[in-house]
């Protein structure tokens, strides 16, 4: 009944971030940049100061976590979803239309429309992998990275010609009204109500699956098809439906927010390649939403340090990408290591009545 | 081999075993399931290791730690899965990991271009060897897999349940190229149902039952019938009590087909009939339809042809807990709320009462002896026999009028299996509850335990190859169940091996 324990997650976690700094270490000693002041430039750009925490971490993490959450539900589910950021455009094209298209009217009716907008467009995302998937056996991993491509494709042309701004100039829509805007969390930052609503919808979802028959019948799916088939009784195909479904509306609704939330507008590269990085958000929090919250700020403040890094320490923001990386295969491994050293009774288990003859 | 022992968990899987096969023989190897002869022959490739026990290879005392020791003592096996690489070609295939067994050499092609050119000539083995893989049919690709093994020159071929998958005429072939391995002075070793098969071409029998050598014979000095017995054991259980009443229909097939892939039939025309009160007993060797029919009974499945009438609360204790029954890394706990909360158990609305369920779990471990650290053990940590009892609870509590079993005692205790029966006479509402008589639920088994079948079912029946045959009561002795269960037949018209084998799968 419990999410895979927090302190297996925390620990799990730390040891991904030793490795990881070790490794960056190395590697930022050997393209010749100091480690020191590059960590020293990472800090103080990210947590530095409580404007620097607020308006660049936090606000940087509120898509990660969102996305991780969307990558956590799909992944504890059984149903490999990489395509959050064909979702997340997704979202955040639907919301831009909702936006611009909707008049002047008061924002507790316009932001939950372009939400709605936001998540259902998300959901329409995942949905057709869905059906790939269940029709046509179709994996979900090449259908939901496709998806990725048409969606930034599709970017790329409506800003360019039909949801191009007024004056025709640059790749970008026009700015949302006021009405639209998400208001700020703290007056003076840049932190915005999308903060909020990741939180509880991190602690809607831990709740949703402990406590709930559905969430409970999902985390079976993960679990194991076959028995939830058999012994559950249930029906996979509509059990997968709606994780697809789930997941997408999560990272559609990131997008959502990143436009009412923070750029206002929709334009190309409007996301870093969150859906990817969401990825490695979920995995590092072993799936654990409460700890996605934690991993998406880490990531976030990762993000929001790279600038600083580039003028303080004369590093490439393309640095900060690998260092990303880095920490995605570093918690990969120590996820194994650590599984190794624990001597994982279980598989033993499996091994010995399988070859019972 | 002398005196092998090799347990598994809970569940002795060889018991002091000797086991000797001789140059120039064909050795066939037979038994029930899980009677321990795949066990064995694992033993002797090297796959897995013995608890005790000697083996002597060509008068060299050896213990194999790897798979490889075994081929470089000139041990080769053909398994039942094959092995290969279908976007390769057949070539390509028989030089993937193939080394000389003695020194460890790699294979080079034109060697083995030569080698397949003197396998032909000797042995009539043909194969064409630029051809893909996966073009091949399945007869054909054991062929690639034989070969792959003569490659290393072994002096021990051991084939696991080889005929399964052939046509007639590919078991024939099969059969007369034992022969003449064994005439050019190897020693053939295959492990099979099929008794037939073991009249016709074995020069020697060794009958394995519940981990122990039973009978070793020539073919000259016995028959089938003798052979069935001595597999499936003679002596009767204690007779359980029997329905003394049956009720209404409780479920009800109907001229019941299901196909599998490519025309293939799973069942055939299946017509069963469950009254409350009553078990009914499907005997039969596992993949003889088994599968197929127990979902159709359990509602998982819909037949492709003709009608299943069932009732609303069905039990299903599937054959493969680890696979269908359970999921490993959820608590006792969860695994029970798999099967109940879907039925408006300890559950409020959407929500689950974790607290009811835990206390109702509680119960069920007290009373079923479920040795455990609490509800929230992970399922994965029990022994199987304790893994076993987590589906029987669960399933026992929610057939309140049906409940399908698949070889539902296997890996418990004696103490375990007479509590589930006594669960299942309470079901049938035998004892106390016999007065009750509308209230009584159906049992059907499906078991390869024959005497599981003969001492508890009511009715009994046979499933050979998807077809259901009723065994009128009054007839059905070890003797002749045994034999459906085998051949499908109950006369045996001048081994008719082609006919007997070629409806298989």
């Amino acid at each position: 009944m419990k999410d895979s324990s927090p302190w297996l997650a925390l620990l799990v976690s730390l040891m991904a971030v030793l490795l990881t700094a070790f490794l960056t270490a190395t590697a930022l000693m050997l393209g010749g940049f100091s480690p020191v002041v590059a960590l020293q430039a990472l800090i103080e750009g990210s947590m530095g100061s409580i404007d620097n925490f607020l308006g660049v971490t936090l606000v940087r993490a509120v898509p990660l976590i969102l996305t991780g959450l969307a990558v956590a539900v799909a992944f504890k589910s059984g149903v490999w979803n990489i395509g959050a950021e064909g979702q997340f455009y997704a979202g955040a094209i639907a919301a831009v239309w909702v936006g611009l298209s909707l008049g002047d009217y008061p924002s507790f009716f316009s932001i939950p429309a372009v939400f709605l907008a936001a998540a259902l467009a998300g959901s329409f995302w995942a949905f057709i992998p869905a059906l790939m998937r269940i029709r046509l056996g179709v994996g979900e991993v090449v259908t939901t990275i496709l998806m990725n491509f048409v969606a930034i494709h599709l970017v790329s042309y409506l800003v360019r010609w039909p949801l191009q701004e007024e004056r025709g100039v640059f790749p970008n829509t026009d700015l949302i009204v006021e009405s639209v805007r998400l208001p700020k969390i703290i007056v003076g930052t840049g932190l915005h109500l999308g903060f909020l609503v990741a939180v509880m919808l991190t602690l809607g979802l831990a709740g949703f699956f402990n406590h709930t028959v559905l969430g409970f019948n999902l985390r079976s799916l993960g679990g194991s098809q076959e028995a939830t088939r058999v012994s559950g009784r249930l029906n996979i195909s509509s059990l997968l439906v709606v994780t697809f479904l789930l997941s997408g509306c999560l990272a559609g609704l990131a997008g959502g927010i990143e436009i009412t939330g923070r750029t206002f507008a929709l334009y190309e590269g409007l996301s870093p390649g969150w859906g990817y990085t969401a990825i490695a958000v979920a995995l590092l929090a072993n799936l654990n939403f409460k700890a996605v919250l934690l991993t998406g700020i880490f990531f976030g403040a990762l993000e929001g340090g790279s600038g600083a890094m580039q003028r303080e320490a004369g590093i490439p923001a393309a640095w900060v990408s690998g260092i990303e990386a880095l920490v995605l295969l570093s918690v990969l491994a120590s996820d194994r290591l650590f599984r190794r050293l624990l001597g994982s009774k279980w598989q033993l288990k499996l091994r010995e009545s399988g070859s019972d003859g | 081999m002398g005196k092998i022992c090799k347990t598994f968990e809970e569940k002795q899987a060889l018991d002091g075993v000797d086991f000797q096969a001789f140059p120039g023989e064909v050795h066939a190897l037979i038994g029930e399931n899980g009677a321990g002869k795949s066990t064995l022959m694992r033993i002797l490739s090297g796959l897995i290791l013995p608890d005790s026990g000697s083996m002597v290879v060509e008068g060299q005392k050896t213990r194999f730690a790897l798979p490889r020791d075994a081929r470089q003592a000139g041990v080769g096996m053909v398994h039942q899965e094959f092995l290969l690489v279908p976007a390769q070609t057949v070539l390509e295939n028989l030089c993937l990991g193939n080394r000389f067994a003695r020194t460890g050499a790699r294979l080079p092609r034109d060697h083995v271009r030569r080698k397949l050119k003197d396998y032909r000539e000797k042995t009539g083995l043909v194969v064409e060897e630029d051809i893909l893989v996966e073009d091949l049919s399945v007869g054909e690709r054991q062929k690639v897999e034989i070969l792959k093994v003569l490659l290393r020159g072994p002096e021990i071929l051991i084939f696991d349940e080889p005929t399964s998958v052939l046509a007639p005429k590919e078991i024939s072939d099969l059969m007369s190229l034992f022969r003449i391995l064994a005439t050019d002075g190897k020693t053939v070793i295959f492990i099979t149902h099929k008794l037939n098969e073991v009249m016709v071409s074995s020069d020697r029998v060794t009958v394995l039952k519940q981990g122990r050598v039973v009978c070793r014979t020539v073919p000259e000095e016995t028959d089938i019938e003798t052979l069935s017995e001595v597999m499936v054991g003679k002596d009767l259980g204690k007779r359980f009590r029997k329905a003394e009443s049956r009720g209404g229909v409780i479920a009800e097939l109907t001229s019941v087909h299901v196909f599998g892939g490519e025309k293939e039939k799973k069942l055939v025309d299946v017509n069963l009939v469950v009254r409350s009160g009553e078990m009914v007993g499907i005997a039969g060797i596992e993949g003889n339809g088994q599968q197929e029919l127990a979902e159709i009974l359990s509602a998982l499945r819909l037949p492709d042809i003709g009608t299943a009438i069932l009732p609303e609360e069905i039990g299903f204790i599937p054959d493969d807990r680890l696979e269908q029954a359970l999921i490993g890394h959820f608590s006792i706990l969860e695994n029970i709320a798999l099967g109940l909360i879907n039925n408006s158990y300890c559950r409020l609305g959407p929500l689950v009462l974790w607290g009811k369920v835990a206390e109702y779990v509680q119960d069920l471990i007290l009373s079923f002896g479920i040795k455990s650290e609490g509800p929230h053990e992970k399922v994965g940590d029990l022994s199987g026999g304790n893994q076993q009892k987590v589906v029987l609870a669960r399933e026992l509590e929610r057939s309140k009028q049906l409940l399908v079993a698949r070889n539902p005692t296997q890996g418990l205790d004696v103490k375990a299996s007479k509590f589930f029966y006594q669960q299942m006479s309470k079901l049938l509402g035998r004892g106390l509850w016999s007065n009750v008589a509308d209230r009584r639920g159906g049992v059907v088994l499906i078991s390869s335990d024959l005497d599981e079948i003969l001492t508890f079912a009511d009715e009994i029946y046979v499933l050979y190859n998807g077809e259901l045959m009723q065994v009128p009561t009054e007839l059905a002795s070890r003797e002749l169940v045994g034999r459906l269960m085998l051949t499908g037949k109950t006369e045996f018209g001048g081994l008719a091996m082609a006919e007997g084998s070629g409806n298989e799968r």
